[in-house]
């Protein structure tokens, strides 16, 4: 633990960001998340709609300033950095974004979008400049007839494509993908999925990877955090977290997904009602509300993060009993057997 | 069983602007009472198209049936007049949108829209209606108390489970689905599916489920159809197509999903475009996309093979082949 500390790439300590809401108090949309990311690692980061996983992405990017607790880049505090820094920092940290209608400027081409990171750090011009950028094309695999179109004569998948290109321009070592595949049909999906694995590859990349889909994260990261209303609930290894879920809403949330499979009925938890507002949030435990296991006490007293085994975090003081609970689970036991 | 709605030989042309779109051609299906049918396929297939002609609800002047027939219960509907078509549209079929937000009323509460349906297929009175749709409501999970609220106040799961209510107001004999849950999360989209699970069971209604998500069709129906390019390419039980697939277009398409179990393989992706309805490709739709393109494939449309009573597709290249994918 301390070690994976130094040796982080990015890491933040005790995160905070609330919204105001004027007369209604504070919106808690991310609330005290300590995590690490480590080189050439994939985070991924899944939960409904609303449980603040793109803030936790924009807070990283410094789109957002944090209300309170601390983001580190290479042991480095950049929580409130200057303008030169700031700048500096874009180089290194990218973002791509889930829409990729919104997210390129209609207005230009897709040559000047992606020669723009090269001229807003004055890296390259001229001839050079097209080449670099002729360059940066063929490696995400965009044919050269594309550069002189417009965002809107591209298909959604090109689209992302050329999203993916421009975060990849500087040569980053770390970018935020918020969703990046959710807009896309399947079998375009499949190919950025792919792309996004080749590239890390090649350039050692770190990701933060933001999706409510389970089976694209299982199949991206090497650790994946699951989040609740602005908090953790558990963060394990992509293998534990899969076939050893300890929290009760990653379990629900497992649970929920419709699978390809016959022959074997299985129990599906179904979570009554909606995510509840995270607005002035009261103390207890934040999924208490819903869940299929809580207990008088659960909803009185705050859950943290423990370790509770090795590199697998849990925020749910009845863990051992979910885990016995579910042990039977036809879905938990589909998972273990394929595995081995 | 009785066939309750067949749909024979369909083209359905989109025109406008001198442009002319081949949505769907000469497509065949028939679904059976008590049965669930999966339609599946990626954006522009023809899915909803599908859906749309069946409602009689394409886009006047812009969507037409060019050929073919649809019949329920051995009526056609594309010869009924607009009048009768109303007493079936709701009554006896009724669909349910994608998104709830642009197919619900804003400005009528979701009691009042709810105990229209109910007025006008059922012939109540306002009191009786009003009665009825709390009921209906109870049933999808709302409680009555939230008769007098707006759509917008609903969150997105909620609304559509209005959206659901009121398309299972009068019992339909069919009922449509049209990615119910795309806008929902894996919560709420699993408490909608249950609800549509205990709904066909106890109303023993038809469902026609369509969606390009492959493990809502394993969990919800019996039998599923594979479209592209407006063609449906592969149908049959689910267990039998999603174990031997057999039109290359499905094998890819299960190959191209991320799995939940297993080990984590490199994704195949299936290479190009889907195909546009502006310019559809000569033989079959699939062959430029196609790893196991053959001259014939560019020649020819393929016929629909049975390969056994429970699945049937459209290919050339899958007659022969032993379980290989």
């Amino acid at each position: 633990m301390e070690n994976n500390k130094k040796n982080a790439l990015l890491r933040t300590e005790n995160l905070k960001e609330y919204f105001k809401i004027s007369g209604k108090g504070y919106l808690h949309a991310v609330d005290n998340i300590s995590l690490e990311i480590m080189p050439n690692e994939t985070l991924g980061l899944v939960g409904e709609s609303g449980c603040g996983k793109s803030t936790v992405g924009n807070t990283l990017m410094r789109l957002l300033k944090p209300t309170n607790g601390k983001i580190f880049y290479k042991g480095e505090d950049i929580t409130n950095p200057s303008k030169k820094k700031k700048l500096e920092l874009t180089k290194k940290m990218q973002m791509v974004f889930q829409d990729p209608y919104s997210s390129l400027n209609p207005r230009k081409t897709i040559r000047s979008i992606l020669s723009e990171p090269f001229l807003i750090n004055k890296a390259a011009s001229g001839i050079e400049l097209e080449e670099k950028v002729n360059a940066l094309a063929k490696r995400v695999g965009l044919e050269e007839y594309v550069l002189g179109q417009f965002p809107h004569e591209l298909d959604g998948g090109k689209r992302q494509m050329v999203g993916i290109a421009r975060a990849l321009a500087m040569n980053p070592e770390f970018i935020v993908c918020d969703e990046p595949v959710s807009a896309l049909d399947v079998s375009v999906q499949a190919t950025i999925i792919n792309l996004l694995i080749d590239m890390q590859k090649e350039m050692k990349l770190s990701y933060l990877f933001i999706s409510h889909d389970l089976s694209v994260v299982r199949h991206i990261s090497d650790r994946v955090a699951v989040m609740y209303l602005g908090q953790i609930v558990e963060i394990a290894k992509t293998d534990t977290i899969f076939s050893n879920t300890l929290h009760p809403y990653s379990v629900a949330l497992l649970s929920a997904v419709p699978k390809i499979q016959f022959g074997q009925e299985e129990e599906r938890i179904v979570l009554t009602g909606d995510v509840p507002s995270p607005m002035n949030p009261k103390p207890g435990c934040r999924f208490a509300p819903r869940c299929w296991m809580a207990c008088e006490e659960c909803k009185n007293k705050d859950q943290h993060l423990a370790e509770v085994e090795d590199g697998h975090y849990v925020a749910c003081m009845r863990w051992r009993e979910v885990r016995e609970k579910t042990a039977g689970q036809a879905w938990k036991k589909g998972i273990e057997v394929e595995h081995e | 069983m009785d066939e309750l709605l067949k749909i024979s030989n369909l083209s359905v042309e989109y025109r406008s602007g001198g442009k002319v779109a081949k949505a769907v051609n000469n497509l065949n299906l028939t679904i059976k009472k008590g049965q669930a049918m999966g339609l599946v396929g990626e954006s522009g297939a023809g899915k909803t198209t599908t859906a749309l002609s069946v409602m009689g609800l394409l886009p006047e002047n812009i969507g037409m049936i060019t050929e073919g027939d649809i019949t329920y219960n051995g009526e056609s509907l594309i010869q009924m007049k607009e009048k009768q078509k109303n007493n079936i549209r709701g009554k006896k079929i009724s669909m349910v949108f994608a998104n709830p937000l642009s197919s619900l009323n804003p400005v009528f509460t979701i009691g009042h829209q709810i105990t229209m349906v109910l007025r006008k297929h059922k012939n109540l009175s306002e009191k009786d209606a009003k009665k009825e749709a709390a009921e209906i409501l109870k049933l999808v999970g709302i409680p009555d108390y939230r008769m007098g609220d707006y759509p917008h106040q609903f969150s997105g799961g909620m609304r559509q489970r209005v959206g659901i209510a009121a398309a299972l107001a009068c019992s339909p004999e069919l009922l449509i689905a049209d990615e119910p849950t795309t806008a929902l999360d894996v919560t709420i989209q699993a408490q909608i599916l249950e609800l549509m699970k205990d709904l066909q069971k106890n109303l023993n209604s038809s469902l026609l489920m369509i969606t390009h998500n492959l493990g809502i069709i394993a969990e919800l129906c019996q039998t599923v159809a594979v479209m592209y390019g407006g063609e449906v390419v592969e149908y049959g039980s689910v267990q039998e197509v999603f174990e031997h697939p057999s039109h290359w277009y499905t094998i890819g398409l299960l190959n191209a999903v991320p799995k939940l179990a297993g080990e984590r393989q490199r994704l195949i992706s299936i290479p190009g475009n889907v195909a546009n309805a502006q310019m559809l490709p000569e033989g079959c739709k699939f062959h430029p996309r196609c790893s196991r393109c053959i001259e014939k494939c560019k020649a020819k449309r393929p016929d629909m093979i049975c390969l056994n009573e429970k699945h049937y597709v459209q290919c050339w290249e899958a007659g022969g082949r032993n379980g290989e994918q």
